[in-house]
């Protein structure tokens, strides 16, 4: 009789360990790995933070709420959820998303304007949408472009300002900060500023009211674009993939597209 | 050389306890440990973590997982040339017409491919850690893990040629391998978003020196940048560290393997 190691059978113990030690693992990658998603199931709701405006992805409007609200409708309405949005008003205020003051206790999610960075990823996961965010540039028809503009800005939380306020030094613009949307308009329209910065969802919405103003991105070397995501409270993994599984599901059948043009977003590349 | 290696990677994998070692390391440091620390590194406020990575702890913990079941089988191989040894195997091949380097570089390698197999165990457990691969990441990984095995089995030789029974052997987990896993930067970071001067404040400076002198810190931050895309020191040292190792590793072991 052969010895038993030039048997041809003598990878057949190790294509059954290998085999069944493979399968285990595999069932195993398959255990929750945290009670986030079981948590909302049980509750029914899923509650999300949102700014009181931020168009395209929040408008305020409960006809036409906004890109990233009609988002987590849809996702929450497939998984068999209620949505239950929460408008921080702190949100739209303030650049730094510590003053936000946001916790687990107010919401699940978070959107409407949740910069998909690094830095972000440092405090939330983040489950990209596809938007395509960054300062645009509002002003009036009639502009005559001038070597030292007077520039009014509106600030916009998530969107680079210390590239842009590099570029308006260097250009040695006189800046006018505003606060809201109407001291935006009131600085152009009173020629306080001649031209105006501002979130291209908000210059562009602003534009779109008035006949005597044009919108569009504000192009400049170091200005770049901003790609948005909705955010989960990091450790909250099953959560998160049932979300990112549901707008799978929706970029496939093709509902993703079409929110995306109804808000008037680009569709994704 | 085929012979030597087939017969090294059939006995590893036909012997279930082995096979077991493999499977219960990562279950333990991944499921149990991942979701028993999960809350105490999620975010309850935003702006307000414990550990400000990218990443969550699941995921920075998943490729140093990888290391340590590498580790655990690589240097424990060498228990394989005690009972070669012991029981006359090494002396019969070492009077084979094949040359010694040719006949350690089989053991090495058959001691390397099981390493790897049981690194790439793991890899099945990257949808638990929300981790998405794409087969380049994984075929990089592979390959990764293959480099670091080599120098960990022929690190293995080493010390199998110092130690003559399997005893003496056994201490080496508890005071060479946990040691050597715990002071890598595998359960918790050097925060990347401090200076050196500032971990230093954060962590006892012997610490983060033992950290910075450990070989296994720059193989963990390799695998890292590789599965997860994050690396706490410049990506190149981690790769021209295990290639170098292996090499010196290699030299060593055979001076030694001749000499016995």
């Amino acid at each position: 009789m052969a010895p038993r190691f030039h048997s041809p059978f003598r990878w057949r113990p190790v294509v059954i360990n290998v085999a069944v030690v493979s399968l285990l693992m595999f069932g195993l990658s398959y255990v929750p790995a945290d009670t986030s998603l079981s948590e909302i199931q049980r509750r029914g709701t899923l509650r999300v933070c949102i700014p009181p405006s931020r168009p395209p992805l929040v408008t305020g409007d409960p006809t036409y709420p906004g890109f990233d609200v009609a988002l987590m409708l849809e996702l929450s309405e497939s998984m068999g959820i209620t949505l239950k949005t929460r408008v921080v008003s702190a949100m739209g205020a303030d650049f730094n998303p510590r003053n936000w003051r946001l916790s687990r206790s107010q919401c699940d999610v978070i959107a409407g304007g949740i910069v998909d960075s690094e830095e972000t990823r440092g405090f939330l996961q983040t489950l990209p949408t596809d938007v395509q965010m960054g300062w645009g540039v509002i002003r009036p028809n009639t502009l005559v472009p001038e070597p030292r503009e007077s520039v009014a800005v509106l600030p916009a939380p998530g969107l680079d300002r210390l590239a842009l306020s590099q570029i308006l030094r260097a250009e040695k613009a006189d800046v006018v900060l505003v606060r809201d949307e109407a001291a935006l308009i009131a600085a152009l329209t009173t020629g306080r500023a001649r031209i105006g910065l501002a979130d291209k969802g908000i210059a562009d919405r602003l534009a779109q009211d008035r006949t005597d103003l044009t919108s569009g991105w504000f192009k400049a070397e170091g200005v770049t674009r901003q790609s948005f995501a909705l955010g989960f409270w990091k450790g909250d993994v099953e959560l998160r993939r049932a979300f990112a599984h549901a707008l799978s599901d929706m970029d496939e059948d093709g509902r993703l597209d079409d929110l995306r043009s109804e808000y008037g977003l680009p569709a994704a590349d | 050389m085929y012979g030597i290696w087939l017969r090294e990677v059939v006995r590893a994998l036909r012997d279930r306890g082995q096979i077991i070692g493999g499977v219960s390391r990562p279950l333990i440091w991944l499921l149990v440990l991942g979701i028993g620390l999960n809350p105490y590194f999620r975010g309850e406020v935003y702006g307000e973590v414990r550990v400000v990575l990218p990443y969550t702890y699941v995921q920075f913990l998943f490729p140093a997982v990888i290391v340590l079941n590498i580790m655990y089988t690589s240097i424990l191989f060498a228990v394989s040339v005690i009972w070669d040894r012991q029981f006359g195997f090494l002396r019969e091949i070492l009077v084979s017409p094949l040359p010694t380097p040719l006949i350690l570089l089989a053991k090495i390698l058959g001691g390397s491919t099981i390493a790897t197999v049981h690194g790439s165990i793991v890899l099945i457990l990257a949808r638990f850690a929300d981790i998405s691969l794409m087969p380049g990441q994984i075929a990089l990984a592979l390959l990764a893990m293959f480099c670091l095995s080599f120098t960990l089995t022929a690190f293995g030789v080493i010390l199998a040629n110092r130690v003559r029974n399997f005893e003496g052997f056994g201490v080496f987990s508890n005071t060479l391998i946990l040691p050597l896993y715990f002071t890598s930067s595998s359960v918790f970071p050097l925060d990347p978003s401090l200076s050196r001067t500032q971990s230093i404040i954060v962590y006892p400076e012997w610490l983060v020196a033992a950290m910075r002198i450990n070989p296994i810190t720059y193989a963990v931050d390799f695998l890292r940048g590789i599965l997860i895309g994050f690396n706490q020191f410049p990506a190149h040292i981690g790769p021209t560290l295990i290639l170098l190792l292996g090499l010196v590793f290699f030299q060593v072991a055979l001076f030694e393997f001749r000499r016995t």
